[in-house]
């Protein structure tokens, strides 16, 4: 399947899908971000301008940790995610799919400015084009994935029609196909359930059967196929 | 077993488990009775019954999405992270460069001897000081660390003291980073930063003493340069080691070896980021002092230099074997 979704393998043998976050959603997270620190800056700036030279002092040390911190303080302690990933719905963790470690961190966001050469994320852009789990540079020496924090899952419940055996055993595939559809019975259009359903095996169903009625059997079959 | 079925036996353990993930989410305990890792355990079962039986897809991606939730919470990180710092610093970091003992005397070499050499060429030809540092460079130093100057003499009051603690931290932690970032392009940009730096420090040592300005120049930088200059050297070490891993990644692909080797990178630089931090506060509210006779911060410097020498070389020689952190 062509998807944007990395399977981790967990050591207790079962495989976890990553949904993978692509260019266009980072960079908005990242501009967001940037938004931020430039007005955190900019009120630190006026209010230790009126303290004199400590004041200076004391700017130079909180712009040093706005500037070089500020990413990997929200990664480590607030999920992976820095308000600008918190409102695109995206977080950073491992590639093993654990949570990211303060050295992860500090690795992918120093290397923010190795990405940024020559001018304005060039090296990251074309690096995150040509890999797979779209990984800038620090992504790649951190081994950190960027990925969407899981959704709710929407599932309708199988219309209650009275349960019906098909006519021959089901491959593992069109058994997932049958349910797969009837399960977003209220997601999807009519007219796009009736061309799903066109794509499952011909003899599934009785010879002309209307485009309603096939969507009937379909929800019998997936009853019978839940053990409804 | 169908869905159906399979969902009313389990489904009692799997309501049990999500409220167990969102209580450990909320950092509070399980009862001494719940064993998470056994009920993870289940839940990833399940989750492979469910998809090697062609359970509904909708089944299959909410057991995904529990399973996922456990994966996170059983394999984070959970020691503290201040027992981390102290242990990395006490023992983890010198230990570490000294595993990389080849890499950080080949670095050491790469600073000190540019540097040495163009102490010498500007001493044999105190002209070629304008050709390194270039004249407006050279008249700042000159003025700077001009023995009349009442900088110099008199010291400075507190506030000053604090604005340039302030500089020389973001300034000095700045260059160490970028240092280390320079090396993911196959090593050669830190390198280069570290090279620049050399030159400078040999070019300025040189002009100093050709001026005559040597007293003031040496007791200001003897004292913090220990940290500060190690920490340059080990800052570039680190950028070179994940350099290296592109240039040579031995077994792994590259991208595996980057990865490898910036995990020991990194803890380089956490090591060369804690000794430029020391250095700035001696820069700061030590080596700024002018009223001290040189033999005094000679000495101090001497032994700042001793310090440094000896916490890389025996700190963390004894004790648990465990450098991992």
């Amino acid at each position: 399947m062509l998807d944007n979704t990395s399977k981790v393998e967990t050591p207790e043998g079962i495989e976890l899908p990553l949904e993978v976050a692509g260019v266009v959603p980072r960079a908005l997270a990242y501009i967001i971000d940037l938004l931020i620190f430039v007005i955190l800056n900019y009120t630190i700036a006026l209010t230790m301008g009126l303290l004199g030279n400590f004041g200076e002092g004391l700017y130079l040390i909180l712009f040093f940790i706005l500037f070089w911190l500020y990413p990997v303080i929200f990664e480590v302690f607030r999920n992976g995610q820095t308000p600008g990933k918190k409102a695109l719905g995206i977080k950073v963790v491992h590639q093993d799919g654990t949570p990211i470690s303060l050295n992860a961190s500090f690795v992918r966001n120093i290397l923010l400015s190795a990405d940024f050469l020559p001018f304005f994320y060039t090296t990251g852009f074309i690096s995150m084009m040509l890999h797979k789990d779209f990984k800038r540079l620090g992504d790649m020496a951190a081994g950190t994935l960027v990925i969407y924090t899981e959704k709710e899952n929407k599932e309708d419940p199988i219309p209650k029609v009275k349960p019906k055996a098909p006519t021959f055993a089901l491959s593992l595939e069109e058994q997932r196909s049958v349910l797969s559809l009837a399960e977003r019975h209220q997601q999807l259009s009519k007219a796009r359930q009736d061309e799903l359903s066109n794509l499952l095996p011909e003899k599934l169903f009785p010879a002309n059967t209307d485009n309603h009625n096939r969507l009937k059997q379909l929800h019998a079959f997936a009853n019978w196929l839940r053990g409804n | 077993m169908r869905q159906q079925e399979f969902e009313n036996l389990y489904q009692d353990n799997w309501t049990a488990f999500t409220e167990q993930c969102e209580l450990l989410e909320k950092r509070k305990n399980l009862g001494a009775d719940i064993d998470f890792s056994a009920n993870y355990r289940e839940v990833c079962h399940n989750l492979a019954l469910a998809q090697q039986r062609g359970f509904s897809p909708g089944l299959v991606a909410s057991l995904e999405k529990l399973s996922a939730r456990g994966h996170q919470l059983l394999y984070k990180n959970r020691q503290s992270l201040f027992g981390r710092i102290v242990h990395f610093i006490s023992k983890g970091f010198p230990r570490l460069v000294r595993k990389n003992a080849k890499l950080f005397w080949l670095t050491t070499a790469v600073c000190y001897i540019p540097a040495l050499l163009v102490f010498l060429i500007i001493w044999a030809d105190p002209d070629m000081a304008y050709s390194f540092l270039g004249s407006e460079q050279a008249a700042s130093l000159e003025s700077m660390y001009n023995p009349a100057n009442d900088r110099i003499t008199e010291n400075r009051d507190i506030d000053s003291d604090f604005q340039m603690f302030g500089f020389y931290l973001w300034n000095n932690i700045t260059v160490d980073l970028r240092t280390f970032a320079g090396g993911i392009l196959a090593g050669i940009g830190s390198l280069l930063i570290l090279l620049l730096n050399a030159v400078l420090l040999g070019a300025a040592s040189g002009h100093m003493l050709n001026v005559g300005y040597d007293d003031t120049f040496f007791t200001f930088v003897i004292a913090h340069g220990a940290p500060e200059l190690t920490g340059m050297v080990i800052s570039a070490m680190a950028g070179l080691k994940i350099g290296w891993g592109l240039i040579a990644p031995g077994n792994y692909s590259r991208k595996d070896a980057l990865f490898l080797r910036a995990k020991d990178g990194v803890r380089l630089l956490f090591g060369a980021i804690f000794l430029t931090a020391i250095a700035a506060p001696i820069e700061a509210f030590w080596s700024s002092i002018g009223t001290f006779d040189p033999s005094v911060k000679y000495t101090v410097g001497a032994f700042s230099w001793a310090l440094v020498i000896t916490y890389l070389v025996f700190a963390g020689r004894q004790g648990d074997t465990d450098g991992s952190q």
